[in-house]
């Protein structure tokens, strides 16, 4: 049900922008005037680093809106892109698209089948993949005379759009499951007064589903809620309702892609527009809108189902079958808000959820301080007053009209104490005056004239638009604002930059000037990543000698798919040299030699993940499924070590952001240690229960043993670095453990068992609940 | 003997390994029961057979060790070949002294299996033979005993009478009893007999 063109790229929370592939706006507007259902079948041969010799895989991917829509575009780059790199050999990836958002005509669509059906003369896919809910319904309709071996993976739509039966016959599911209740309880969670619902919705077919299904999850609101349903109307007349709302409304943008007189829109330019004349706060659904003018609350995003999806398409490619994976609901993102909605609606931020984020946030005076010191940057306090001191000074004198060298030279002596560039910007002339030290950092020409344009000219081209913003907005609402961002020199070397500035205008408001101090931080920078890599560094390290602990159980793991299928196939060989082979029991052993295969190939993927050296990455996942992955991995080594294991994994578990082999560390980690101070129980008295829960907010991971307990019976002395009660190893494990924890937000802590033994627990936030 | 080529009897706690080695065998013409459980295996087995077990060293319930261990107390001499995923020096050393045929490390060849198998059968079926043997030799009275040493080492009846003091015709009927209570038709086959029960070797 997504559907906007709008070209403006997707913020993320770090100021990053979404990669993109370079489709042009004119390829939407030619469209228009092709076929009604036009098609853009482009032909990529995207190749992997290794890219092995066999046939590629073939994958037809259904857009439902034409290849340029964000966030479609979001949700299909993040797939394309992950799916090339996770399958690790040449991918062949053909694109269909259907335009059925504006043309909804049957025989269009017949026509769209025929040509389908002609081209798969020539191309047949080994996967089809319908993104958005028009393709998974065309899809679902023609999938008997288009594709009707070929595995689907529906994905980027409302499960409901499809019909029960959808998923009977070799296909997956991962999308989402709007949550009706939940769009109007965000609302009121922050605008408790709110009695008047504006809703904007289109009058194309799939807005005319959307209008019916949300009408009907709103329905208990009704006696409190009076809903202003705007699907009737223009765009031009939407503007003017919700110029004109009554008090203590709100209006919430569903979806607008052809209001109700035939006239096709961008929903991200109608939401601006919107935003421009309203009266009220609005929300939206998804989390780009974030930025553009919508509140915030739980919001959708596209990027992490296309990731989702192209982990389930390689597994699909690779020989699992698609009905073997239950349908994934991909839940909304933790609650996050626009600061400067909240500013501009006078919400006051007590009434955000717990868990809440807050973005595009303009800090105060004392922010700015408090981030200065907590920053860890080496000035003293007692100097950066003195440097504020001098610049209010400056600036007192500056309006007496009395000598300023003096305190310019004050200035300037203290600010090149501090290593401060300090710079000002005259509003109304547009003119810069900067210190010697900005030129230095800078590289801008001594004893040149500055103008903005000057100024801006050595930032980063990616940052530019973020400082370029940060200062008109302080200018506009004479207010003050903290970034980092690069700059870019003329030999190509970047820098960090710390940049703070705050807006200064005379009492009789006439002139407005910006006064900034501007600091290199690349050092600072440097050792955070260098720091961030040696951790990661120390922790695929410790991850290694976790392994090669367990190298005998996993060469069992290994040895013992590689026996069947050895033994299978020799034995096939000798029946094959007698007379009379017997053909279906050839089959039959044909079939076992391809699933212990695969298996074996999972346990080298397993493996591969855990001895890969990469960056800390969290993204929302079961714990259970991670549990149960670790447990697999130790089965050998459970059998050998005459350990049982019982797990009570609860259902329904919100997902967690992990980053998944690092946790898969931790619970090797924590398991091994179980079974060692397990190992002097007589066998059949080793006995391990793993256990998962729900708190608030939280999900709970309990590994409890049957051991000789805690040494002293002290909780915290396990998780010092170097402490050991075993013959072998380091007794750095549990304390690398505690960090990964750390690192993930969570808490890591063992308590000792009332009978024997101790329980270690980890407990992780959530960031998303889960909808099912 | 029900079969005379004796039964396989094979225990791996996982079915696709059972089914794999069970196909191998039977291509080459043995009989072969899989078990996935030693419960199970233990409920089937029937010594009637010339047979043996392969078994894998670490399953879930009872390792492979333990169970050689018990059957030895059960006094089931049954020749075993281990199976294993990642076997150690220690662990086969155990085994081999605990009386296993061979030890084998998955993933196994077929000729190493085979080998192993037709071994273990072998020893299965001079088992048998020296139990056989064994049980004739408590029938036999100790002066036939007597005779059947003598006869072992090579003495002609005349001097077997001369040693034990007897006249040769008292000997002739002893001897002829206990080659029939031996079920032995030549002197060669109860060289042969007394060679590998270690019979008549003091004499020497």
């Amino acid at each position: 049900m997504r559907a906007s063109d709008n070209q403006s790229p997707v913020m993320w929370e770090n100021g990053c922008r979404a990669t993109r592939l370079p489709h042009g706006k004119g390829d939407r507007v030619a469209r228009g005037h092709k076929m009604a259902c036009s098609l853009v079948a482009i032909f990529f041969v995207l190749t992997a680093v290794g890219a092995a010799g066999s046939e590629p895989k073939r994958v037809l991917v259904v857009h439902s809106f034409g290849s340029v829509a964000p966030p479609f575009t979001t949700h299909s780059v993040a797939f394309e892109t992950e799916l090339v790199e996770k399958m690790g050999e040449r991918v062949d990836l053909d694109e269909v698209s259907l335009d059925m958002a504006r043309y909804a005509d049957p025989n269009l669509q017949e026509a769209l089948v025929e040509y389908l059906q002609k081209r798969q003369a020539h191309w047949q896919p080994d996967l089809v993949v319908p993104i958005g809910s028009p393709a998974g319904v065309f899809v679902e309709q023609y999938r008997d005379r288009l594709f009707p071996e070929t595995p689907i993976l529906y994905t980027g739509m409302d499960r409901r759009r499809l019909s029960p039966h959808a998923l009977e016959r070799n296909a997956a599911f991962i999308g989402e499951n709007f949550d009706g209740p939940g769009f109007i309880e965000d609302i009121l969670q922050i605008a408790p007064a709110t009695k008047n619902i504006a809703i904007v919705i289109g009058a194309s077919a799939v807005e005319q589903y959307w209008a019916t299904a949300f009408r009907k999850e709103f329905e208990p609101f009704t006696n409190r809620i009076n809903f202003i349903w705007l699907n009737d109307l223009s765009l031009d007349q939407m503007l003017e309702k919700t110029r004109a709302l009554p008090p203590d409304s709100y209006i919430f943008l569903i979806l607008l892609l052809r209001d109700a007189t035939g006239v096709t829109h961008n929903a991200d330019e109608a939401l601006q527009r919107i935003h421009a004349v309203a009266n009220a706060p609005i929300n939206g659904i998804f989390q780009h809108q974030l930025g553009l003018g919508i509140v915030g609350g739980r919001l959708y995003q596209a990027e992490l189902e296309g990731i989702e999806s192209a982990r389930t398409a390689v597994r699909i490619l690779h020989g699992e079958p698609a009905s073997s994976f239950p349908p994934r609901i991909v839940g909304p993102l933790s609650p996050r808000y626009d600061w400067r909605e909240l500013q501009r609606w006078k919400i006051d931020e007590k009434l955000l959820p717990p868990g809440s984020t807050v973005l595009y946030r303009t800090p105060g005076l004392w922010e700015q301080h408090r981030a200065l010191i907590i920053g860890g940057i080496s000035i003293c306090v007692v100097e950066t007053l003195l440097i504020a001191g001098l610049v209010v000074n400056r600036i007192r004198r500056r309006h007496a009209e009395l000598s300023l060298s003096e305190s310019e030279d004050r200035v300037a002596l203290a600010a090149d104490a501090a290593q401060l560039g300090v710079w000002e910007i005259d509003a109304a002339t547009n003119k810069v005056w900067v210190s010697d030290k900005v030129r230095n950092l800078f590289q801008i020409t001594p004893g040149t004239d500055v103008d903005y344009a000057a100024f801006q000219e050595r930032v980063h081209p990616d940052d530019q638009p973020l400082r370029d913003s940060a200062i008109k907005r302080a200018i506009e609402t004479k207010g003050s604002y903290e970034i980092e961002y690069r700059i870019l020199l003329q030999d190509g070397t970047v820098r960090w930059i710390s940049g703070r500035a705050r807006c200064m205008s005379d009492g009789d408001g006439r002139s407005t000037r910006l006064l900034g101090v501007s600091m290199d931080v690349t050092e600072r920078k440097q050792a955070e990543k260098e720091a961030m890599e040696q951790r990661d560094e120390l922790f695929h390290l410790s991850r290694v000698a976790t392994l090669g602990e367990l190298s005998g159980s996993l060469a069992h793991e290994l040895n013992q798919p590689l026996g069947i299928i050895l033994s299978n196939a020799q034995a096939a060989q000798h029946m094959l040299a007698g007379d009379a082979p017997d053909i279906p029991e050839l089959r039959e052993i044909l079939a076992d030699i391809v699933g212990e295969n695969l298996r074996a190939g999972e346990v080298i993927t397993r493996l591969r993940a855990l001895l890969k050296r990469g960056e800390t990455r969290l993204l929302p996942l079961a714990l259970n499924a991670v549990i149960k992955d670790v447990l697999h991995l130790l089965r050998s080594d459970l059998v050998a070590r005459g350990v049982t294991a019982e797990s009570k994994l609860a259902e329904r578990l919100p997902d967690v952001p992990v980053d998944e082999v690092q946790l898969q560390q931790v619970l090797l980690n924590i398991i091994i240690n179980a079974c060692d101070a397990m190992a002097e129980n007589p066998p059949g008295d080793r006995r391990l229960r793993i256990s998962t829960s729900a708190e608030s907010g939280a999900v709970c991971v309990s590994i409890e043993d049957q051991g000789r307990g805690l040494p002293n019976g002290d909780s915290s002395q396990i998780f010092e670095p170097f402490f050991t009660t075993k013959s072998h190893g380091l007794g750095i494990g549990l304390a690398i453990c505690r960090s990964i924890i750390t690192a993930h937000h969570g808490r890591l802590w063992a308590e000792p068992n009332k009978g024997r033994g101790v329980t270690l627990r980890i407990e992780l936030p959530v960031i998303a609940p889960a909808l099912s | 003997m029900s079969n005379p080529n004796g039964v396989v009897y094979l225990l791996d706690d996982e079915l696709g390994m059972v089914k794999a080695v069970t196909r191998l065998l039977r291509a080459r013409g043995f009989e072969v029961h899989g078990f996935t459980s030693p419960a199970s295996f233990l409920e089937a087995y029937r010594p009637e057979s010339d047979s043996c077990l392969i078994l894998d060293v670490a399953m879930p319930e009872l390792d492979g060790l333990h169970l050689q261990r018990r059957l030895t107390h059960k006094g089931i001499l049954l020749p075993i070949v281990f199976l294993t995923g990642h076997g150690d020096i220690p662990m086969s050393v155990r085994a081999m002294k605990a009386g296993a045929v061979d030890f084998l490390t998955k993933p196994v060849k077929d000729v190493d299996l085979l080998r192993a198998v037709r071994a273990a059968l072998a020893r299965a079926a001079e088992q048998r033979e020296a139990a056989t043997i064994s049980a004739r030799l408590t029938r036999l009275t100790p002066r036939e005993r007597e005779v059947m040493e003598h006869v072992i080492a090579g003495k002609l009846n005349k001097q077997i009478a001369f040693d034990l003091g007897t006249g040769e015709q008292n000997i002739k009927i002893h001897r002829g009893r206990m080659m029939h209570k031996m079920g032995l038709e030549s002197v060669a086959d109860l060289v042969r007999i007394a060679e590998k029960l270690g019979i008549g070797r003091k004499e020497d």
